[in-house]
């Protein structure tokens, strides 16, 4: 992935004449490898949003309600969303600028935590006047959450431990640690909470709100975050040497930078700003630590990073749009009942899809493929795409008799049967197997015998799908053993 | 003729009980990372695939009624698991790491909606038929040994034979010797005529059926239903048994033991009501991570497999 | 730079316009239908969601109790994070998808604290009620707080668990060392003394409210130790002690009972084989019937802010009986009949603290 990162970056033309960044973004805007990680990032949302909905419909809920009211959610709320975005954007940034130095920093929920509590702690212990007493907070919880970063750091710099068991462990270290200090040591005195807490902040620290309820103004530190971030890795020494390192770690010690003093500077600024990300939430939102508040704020960043390809902009877009989708999953949750989780499944599959960004080569690949075959052969095509999508709706269909509340064992099992072959048939298909027509044609008989024993023994709960689909399946049949016939005759295909 | 038996005693002997049966899922879920990292890829979504078996399984065994069904169906949902990451980043040679947090985001998300088609609940299901403890009656009465291993669930004693059989694959087979060569120098693997990306998917689904294994462990042996986010990062600390091991079947076995003791060893500390531990016991809980951690930075040398983390790129053909 | 790159990228530019143009128009001409609020109540549950065998479980059965009785309708959020709860009680107190307000909200769990003044602050006509959490009824006078003695249901299990113990020794296992959780662990180990003065005790937290599996391994160490009767008041963590009980049952020489909490839970350690439970009781909160007393007063017209307090008194605070499940000696019932009249008349009082610790 990091070779990909690097070699998608702009060439610049080395002229006497220093360019304008106004230049480079124009021309960055007119490169193929400045559009292809959007396209892959747009292709991923929408390809998992149709898995989603497979999902969905197999689990009983309505995926164009769904997705109607978490649309509608994402964007009558503007103001929610930046909200939820807000500390997106920091640990994004964290998780994207380790990795810019090919470092993946997947425990910032624990540099999230030790910067939320040590935020807190000067924000309720120490008196200060206004506007500076949330500055020093914020300080001192990057700072915290530095030097958690710090640590596995130097750690992978010098003696080689890999840092995404490193962080990880210092992350659940950090959890159960700020959660002893919240249950014992500093838990506010007379509380009657079911979760440990520390006494609120003083009023003096807290960072108030920009505009409506809920956002406040930790959102423009998060904005200049991604401007002091996107400077750092492009137009500083700093930032030049990470990248360096990231790309290419020999490489870069061959040309006199040494990747150990970058690659625990990078943990650490990674760990500040998981730390600021924490400390800004504490004082805008939460008024104080309590034990587990973090909704995995630091995991989610790895996603906000992955699907901004580690660029500082576009980590922010993809905060900004995974804020959107929580608060339009509130709204989707509140309006048509389907549980906030899906949000998650939805997050989870576009992270794979963008993990694997050869899928959509893939795809795009045997999607043209396709294309050309149905119009360079369209008597063969046609059939055999048909079989394909057969094997598809068959399978989704069956999957869906299978969850259906109240059937009995063998009439779920028939069902799953019929899932799974018309999933091999699919495959087969797909892979132009010459023996996919018999696969296809076993499907179909399944289908009439599910249509046998629904109508005798079940009062025909599914009989007329049954029916509709074996008959479809026969004809489909049909036309695929006469292309086969045609080819086997013309010597293109083997008996 | 109790009342003479000192608590303590008894106590003893369930910690050796107890020890054994957490150490179980994480064996389990640590063989299987071993599985897969020896092959080359790393596999951080073991958290993932553990959750999704410890799901099906219950599901299964609530829908059928027989808890075997129920483990067969959650190694199986471990393994199905394991070939989307094996997909990710074998064929399409994505980021490990990046297709292993994906996996899990996913499981943590489907299990919970699946929580609530099913059983039409969010935090826990319904009580689900487990699988059967194995009793040794003869030594019942024996004071210590009887608390120790007198009820057991069979899973605890497959454990064992699932870290032999690991051994035995992957030392004592060809299958073994291309899993361990894929790991350390593919190139040569694939000059010696052996498919790289066959070897590590195969590699990875085993890893995802171990995990689901463990996973099915916790929702019908050691408990009885499917709580949501149930392993609570068991696939971690199994990550970190791995790495505390060396990469061994017998490492695994020792760390992820030892972990185990850590986990009935504050439970015990618990149960024999010293308030002034109780007020640290966070701190014990803490050991497993900083231990890792301790043992990365260098007291004990690690040798991870060494072209683990990279995708296999054959050499251009031309 | 190519042509085709550059027919390319404006291929890609306008293919993307059209799209998200289309989709933006989609959405925005069909907005979910805004009807008038066909609900009467909403509820935002605790991050544990339905189904926890619980706490939101107990709401939602009063709420549905009353859905019944009253023939009103209710809505309900389930947030899963203590940052989703402002949004979704600000959303139903501006009910926007619809033309009129909900007659009140509910909020359940103490955590929803901070959102709840927040928003109560800004909706000084909208009625709220808040479960398990003390607010202000003189500067919130549209809030009523619903709060339970739970120490003196504690204190009923307690009194029974000292009877019903043959080993005398009792042990309790708590979500967190936190003084809410101590007051049950006060009223429990106070009624178990009161009954029985020889009963040895041991305490343990498993340190989260979701961790099943440190409830089990908890409770199995517990009764390895020789404690017959465990009370569990830690969240879905205590459905790890009751499976402890079920498979530890039958093993020992004499019974092992678990203690249930905050909803009725005995049928939770059914024994198939003989329709026996090893749930002794449970420690009863009745948020069923305060959820289902602030639906009547909504539907009556009769509904106020402040604090309503839950004890055994008013019968809100109680414990499980069932005798086809478990038998016991009328002893037993007896006693803890007269130890909840004295508690109800107020002739004891039960302490809320781990009494025995200075």
């Amino acid at each position: 992935m990091t070779a990909d990162e690097s070699s998608a970056e702009v060439e610049v033309p080395l002229t006497t004449k220093p360019l304008s960044s106004l230049d480079l973004l124009n021309a960055k805007l007119y490169t193929w490898s400045f559009w292809k990680p959007v396209m892959w990032a747009v292709i991923s949302i929408v390809l998992s949003l149709i898995v989603s909905a497979v999902i969905m419909l197999l689990s009983g809920y309505d995926p164009l309600l769904a997705y109607r009211t978490l649309f509608y959610g994402m964007i009558i709320q503007p103001d929610y969303a930046l909200y939820f975005a807000t500390p997106l954007i920091l640990t994004g940034l964290s998780v994207a600028l380790a990795f810019k130095c090919g470092l993946f920093n997947i425990g910032a929920e624990g540099q999230v935590y030790m910067g939320s509590m040590a935020a807190a702690i000067v924000g309720y212990a120490v008196a200060l006047p206004i506007v500076i007493h949330p500055l020093t907070c914020l300080a001192i919880g990057a700072i915290a959450g530095g030097l958690w970063g710090f640590v596995p750091g130097l750690l992978k710099a010098y003696r080689g431990a890999h840092e995404v068991v490193t962080t990880m462990m210092l992350s659940y270290t950090a959890i159960l640690f700020t959660q002893w200090l919240a249950t014992y040591p500093l838990r506010e005195p007379g509380q009657v909470q079911l979760t440990p807490q520390l006494p609120a902040i003083l009023p003096s620290a807290a960072i108030p709100n920009v505009v409506g309820n809920y956002l406040h103004w930790g959102i423009a530190l998060a904005i200049v975050s991604v401007f002091v971030v996107a400077f750092i890795l492009n137009r500083t020494v700093l930032g030049y040497e990470m990248r360096a390192v990231g790309f290419n770690r020999d490489a870069a010690e061959y040309a006199g930078i040494d990747p150990r003093r970058n690659m625990a500077l990078a943990l650490g600024l990674s760990g500040a700003l998981a730390g600021l990300a924490g400390a800004g939430e504490i004082l805008g939102n939460y008024g104080r630590f309590i034990d587990h508040w973090s909704p995995g704020i630091g995991f989610d960043g790895i996603t906000v990073a992955v699907l901004g390809r580690n660029h500082p902009w576009g980590t922010l877009l993809a905060a900004i749009f995974f804020g959107a989708l929580r608060s339009g999953g509130t709204f989707m949750n509140a309006v048509a009942h389907v549980p906030i989780e899906m949000v998650g499944v939805i997050q989870g599959l576009i992270v794979l899809f963008v993990a694997a960004p050869r899928v959509n080569d893939w795809l795009a690949k045997s999607g043209f493929g396709y294309a050309i075959w149905v119009k360079n052969e369209p008597k063969i095509a046609v059939p055999n795409l048909a079989a394909l999508v057969f094997g598809v709706i068959s399978s989704v269909l069956a999957l869906g008799y299978c969850t259906m509340k109240g059937l009995g064992g063998m009439f779920i099992g028939l069902y799953f049967l019929v899932a799974i072959v018309g999933a091999v048939s699919f495959g087969m298909t797909l892979s132009k197997y010459r023996r996919a027509p018999f696969i296809h044609v076993v499907l179909c008989m399944l289908w009439l015998l599910t249509g046998a024993v629904d109508s005798l023994y079940l009062g025909g709960v599914s009989f007329r799908t049954a029916a509709v689909m074996s008959i479809a399946g026969f004809m489909i049949a049909v036309a695929l053993f006469w292309v086969r016939s045609k080819m086997i005759k013309e010597g293109r295909c083997q008996p | 003729m109790m009342q003479a038996i000192d608590p303590n005693l008894l106590l003893l002997g369930w910690l050796i009980r107890s020890t054994l049966e957490m150490s179980t899922p994480l064996v389990l879920a640590a063989l299987g990372g071993m599985f897969s990292e020896k092959s080359g890829i790393v596999n951080i979504g073991l958290e993932g695939m553990m959750l999704m078996g410890a799901f099906t399984a219950a599901a299964v065994s609530w829908y059928t009624g027989n808890p075997w069904l129920g483990l067969l169906g959650g190694i199986a949902s471990g393994g199905l698991l394991a070939v989307v990451h094996a997909v990710a980043c074998v064929t399409f040679k994505g980021n490990q790491i990046v297709s292993g947090t994906g996996v899990i985001l996913f499981a943590s998300g489907f299990t919970t909606v699946m929580l609530k088609v099913v059983w039409n609940a969010q935090g826990a299901s319904d009580p689900v038929t487990k699988i059967p403890d194995v009793y040794i009656n003869p030594i019942k009465d024996v004071p210590i040994l009887g608390t120790a291993f007198g009820q057991m669930s069979p899973i605890v004693y497959l454990m064992f034979v699932m870290v032999a059989l690991s051994y035995y694959v992957l030392y004592r087979t060809p299958f073994g010797l291309r899993v361990r060569a894929s790991g350390e120098d593919p190139s040569t693997l694939d000059t010696a005529g052996v498919n790289v990306d066959h070897v590590r998917f195969v590699a990875v689904v085993i890893s995802g059926c171990l995990a689901g294994f463990g996973g099915s462990y916790l929702s019908i042996s050691f408990l009885g239903f499917f709580g949501k986010l149930m392993t609570g990062g068991q696939g971690f600390i199994a990550l970190a048994a791995l790495i505390f091991g060396n990469w061994t079947p017998i490492g695994c076995l020792l760390a992820g033991v030892f972990f185990g003791f850590l986990n009935g060893f504050q439970n015990t500390i618990q149960i024999l009501n010293v308030p002034e531990l109780q007020l640290y016991l966070n701190f014990v809980k803490m050991l497993p991570y900083v231990l890792v951690v301790v043992a990365l930075a260098g007291i004990r040398k690690s040798i991870p497999p060494k072209a683990v983390g990279t995708a296999y790129e054959k050499e251009a053909k031309a | 730079m190519s042509s085709t790159n550059k027919s390319m990228t404006a291929i890609v530019v306008v293919v993307i316009v059209i799209l998200a143009g289309a989709g933006a128009y989609w959405v925005i001409m069909n907005p979910p239908v805004l009807p008038e609020n066909p609900y009467d109540v909403a509820i935002v549950f605790a991050t544990g969601g339905l189904g926890d065998k619980s706490f939101n479980d107990g709401c939602n059965k009063g709420a549905h109790d009353a859905v019944v009785a009253f023939n009103m309708n209710y809505t309900y959020a389930e947030p899963t994070a203590i940052s989703e709860y402002e949004g979704y009680i600000r959303g139903y107190a501006a009910h926007a998808q619809y033309s009129t307000a909900y007659k009140l909200i509910i909020s359940v769990g103490f955590d929803q604290e901070t959102a709840l003044k927040a928003v109560a602050k800004d909706y000084p006509n909208q009625h709220f009620a808040i479960v398990d959490m003390f607010i202000d009824p003189t500067n919130y006078t549209n809030v009523a707080s619903l709060l339970f003695n739970e120490n003196e249901g504690s204190a009923l299990v307690g009194a029974m668990a000292g009877l019903v113990t043959t080993r005398d020794k009792i042990g309790f296992v708590g979500g967190m060392d936190i003084p809410l959780i101590n007051k049950f662990a006060g009223g429990y180990i106070w009624g178990a003394n009161r009954s029985n003065v020889n009963v040895n005790f041991t305490i343990a937290y498993t340190g989260d409210w979701v961790n099943t599996a440190a409830g089990k391994s908890l409770a199995d160490g517990m009764y390895a130790a020789g404690f017959d009767i465990i009370f569990a008041a830690a969240g879905r963590s205590g459905l790890g002690v009751i499976d402890s009980a079920k498979s530890t049952n039958g093993t020992k020489a004499y019974p092992v009972w678990a203690i249930g909490v905050d909803s009725p839970q005995m049928d939770l350690g059914i024994n198939a084989a003989n329709n026996l439970t090893v749930v002794l009781t449970s420690m009863l909160k009745r948020v069923d019937i305060a959820i289902y007393r602030q639906f009547e007063s909504v539907f009556l017209g009769t509904w106020t802010g402040g604090l309503k307090f839950g004890t055994v008194g008013n019968g809100l605070v109680g414990y499980e009986v069932n005798p086809t499940w478990v038998h016991l000696d009328d002893s037993v019932y007896t006693y803890l009949f007269s130890l909840e009249n004295e508690i109800g008349t107020g002739a004891v009082t039960v302490p809320d603290t781990k009494y025995w610790i200075h």
